[in-house]
């Protein structure tokens, strides 16, 4: 008889999102999410004092490229990917590390469930950090009157991130289940692989994350199939993996 | 689930939503002012424009209609103070969308005459070009600086000024791919409508409805009649006999012909019935006259009047066809009229 799935996954949800939340791992995320914000009063503060020009080629850089380049550098190539791999990779190996991995194994649910609630519990708690931080960049600054014909591209990024968020944590939960040191491995994949793999010619773009957090319906489809696939693998290895806790 | 744990995870959702919430009433108000279809390039003109004109030159220069009409097209219209001249910009080649609005009294030229032709003043007001395409900013600007421009900031954006005795002209890179051109006061005056530091004509609602009314055509203008007066090819004997009216639009549709629509919004109902009669009068001259030239016979035959209310509306179609037959080539192609006894 097959074990329930989601009653467990729901009460691991619970337990592991107060935990996650009031961690002092949270410190990171915070100052994650909390730096765009930062950076945001000061450069508004600079353009409405008129203290600090930023051009390029010639032209000032307005409100609409401010924002849209604090999205593109600082959330899709930092935050979004750092907090996934932090995160993401911790969700098991912590337990491991920390030898309470035996606790959740003695009960008696499916081990799919530990991951699939970890998981969840995960998404909601870096989600509920990272969005509405991209929403209070976007209130602080793009002046009102710009905001109209921004605001397509305000729930366009907040979509890109959220899917960013799912993949990247997917992903390293499947890293953080099936390897003994995920988060080298994780660090090296998103600030070495990704930004090399980006510029260089060819299909190698395609075994990254970052290429399909590009704003397409098959690329949304592609990153909802990456997520899906990655969470399974990982709730699969877990159920057959044999953990091996050092003494 | 905890209570701090809730409480952050509501204070995270609410963050969110009002987020959302203030770029939703931004974007509605935004698109209540400006309309559903207009340009974005009305954002730079100020309330006080009199006339605007706006022209898809892409759409214009890729059509077959003027390809028909190039053939038949002679001189070139860029004067040696021109935007061409002035700061290289290849009109036809450059860009790709352009408005142009008259401001402040009645429309002023957008190129200043050349010497001799009488003194430039903001008396007869001034013109705004808004382009968008392709510009290589440097080579613009070297060009301007090489004629004297000088260049100043305004509201963060550079503004490349030529100016000699009679002639003055400003060229702005407002955005990438987007630039003013005109009378330095008048490109200073679209950056104040921008920052929101001057009324701008999208809280004209009068005008705003004229031009959600033109706006799906290839090139469009709206005008506020009065500010016609003395620049129109109508002697004022005629403009004085019409009725009264407020507002002239006229859109055309351009593919391998040219779909037109002129409208006039009357004063009152009377005026347009008035108005209506009196355009009816000119078709019959014109269907009379027109006996004799097959091209233009055609051309009137498509031609509808129509009046609702305080709006007088005419429809017609250059066929590529009549444009053939209308072209000063084909004058001798043309079948003879009846000899007159």
């Amino acid at each position: 008889m097959t074990a329930p799935l989601f009653g467990p996954a729901r009460r691991v949800f619970e337990l592991t999102l107060g935990e996650m939340l009031w961690a002092r791992r949270t410190a990171f995320m915070a100052l994650a999410a909390g730096a765009p914000i930062v950076i945001a009063i000061l450069a508004r503060l600079a353009v409405v004092n008129g203290s600090a020009v930023l051009t390029v080629n010639g032209n000032r850089i307005g409100t609409q490229a401010m924002f849209e380049t604090a999205v593109s550098v600082l959330y899709l190539r930092f935050i979004v990917p750092a907090l996934g791999v932090f995160y993401g990779t911790s969700l098991i190996a912590d337990e491991v590390e920390d030898r309470t991995i035996t606790y959740l194994f003695t009960r008696p649910i499916a081990r799919g469930a530990i991951v699939l609630g970890k998981y969840l519990a995960y998404l909601l708690c870096v989600a509920a950090v990272v969005l509405p931080s991209l929403a209070l960049v976007f209130l602080i600054m793009v002046p009102f009157q710009n905001m109209g014909p921004l605001f397509g591209k305000l729930l366009t990024d907040l979509g890109i991130l959220a899917l960013g968020l799912a993949a990247y944590g997917a992903l390293f939960l499947w890293a953080g289940v099936s390897f003994k040191r995920p988060l080298v491995g994780g660090l090296v994949f998103i600030f070495g692989w990704e930004p090399l793999a980006m510029v260089l010619p060819g299909y190698l773009r395609y075994l990254t994350i970052a290429h399909y957090l590009q704003a397409s319906a098959s690329n949304v489809a592609s990153v909802l199939a990456i997520t899906a696939a990655a969470v399974l693998l990982a709730m699969r290895t877990i159920q057959t993996r044999e953990y091996v806790l050092e003494q | 689930m905890t209570k701090r744990t809730r409480v952050f995870l509501f204070a995270s959702a609410g963050v969110l939503v009002a987020g959302l919430a203030t770029g939703l009433v931004a974007w509605a108000a935004g698109a209540a002012a400006v309309g559903s279809n207009g340009p974005d390039e009305l954002a730079y003109v100020p309330g006080t424009a009199s006339m605007v004109a706006y022209a898809d030159v892409r759409q214009v220069m890729n059509s077959p209609f003027r390809d028909r009409f190039g053939q038949y097209q002679r001189g070139n219209g860029s004067g040696p103070y021109g935007i061409e001249a002035r700061t290289g910009i290849d009109f036809e080649r450059d860009i790709d969308r352009v408005l142009i609005a008259s401001l402040a009294g009645q429309p002023g030229p957008l190129f200043p005459p050349p010497p001799g032709a009488g003194a430039v003043s903001n008396a007869t007001g001034m013109s705004l070009l808004v382009a968008r395409g392709r510009f290589d900013t440097v080579r613009i600007e070297g060009l301007m600086r090489q004629q004297g421009a000088q260049v100043e900031e305004y509201r963060g954006k550079r503004l490349v000024s030529i100016k000699d005795d009679t002639h003055g002209a400003t060229l702005a890179f407002v955005e990438p791919g987007l630039v003013l051109f005109g009378a330095r006061d008048g490109v200073r005056g679209a950056l104040d409508v921008k920052a929101g530091a001057a009324n701008g004509i999208a809280g004209n609602r009068d005008f705003m409805t004229m031009i959600d009314g033109v706006d799906e055509g290839t090139a469009w203008s709206v005008a506020k009649f009065d500010s016609l007066a003395g620049s129109t090819p109508i002697p004022s004997a005629v403009v004085n006999q019409l009725p009264p009216i407020n507002w002239l639009a006229a859109s055309g549709r351009i593919d391998s012909g040219l779909h037109g629509l002129v409208r006039a919004e009357a004063q009152d109902e009377q005026a347009a019935q008035s108005l209506r009669e009196v355009v009816q009068g000119f078709l019959a001259l014109a269907r009379l006259q027109s006996t004799r030239e097959p091209a233009y016979k055609g051309m009137l035959d498509s031609v509808a009047l129509n009046a609702d209310g305080k709006s007088v509306s005419l429809s017609f179609e250059v066929t590529p066809a009549a444009l053939d037959l209308l072209a000063p080539g084909n004058a001798a192609r043309r079948p003879a009229g009846p000899r007159r006894p």
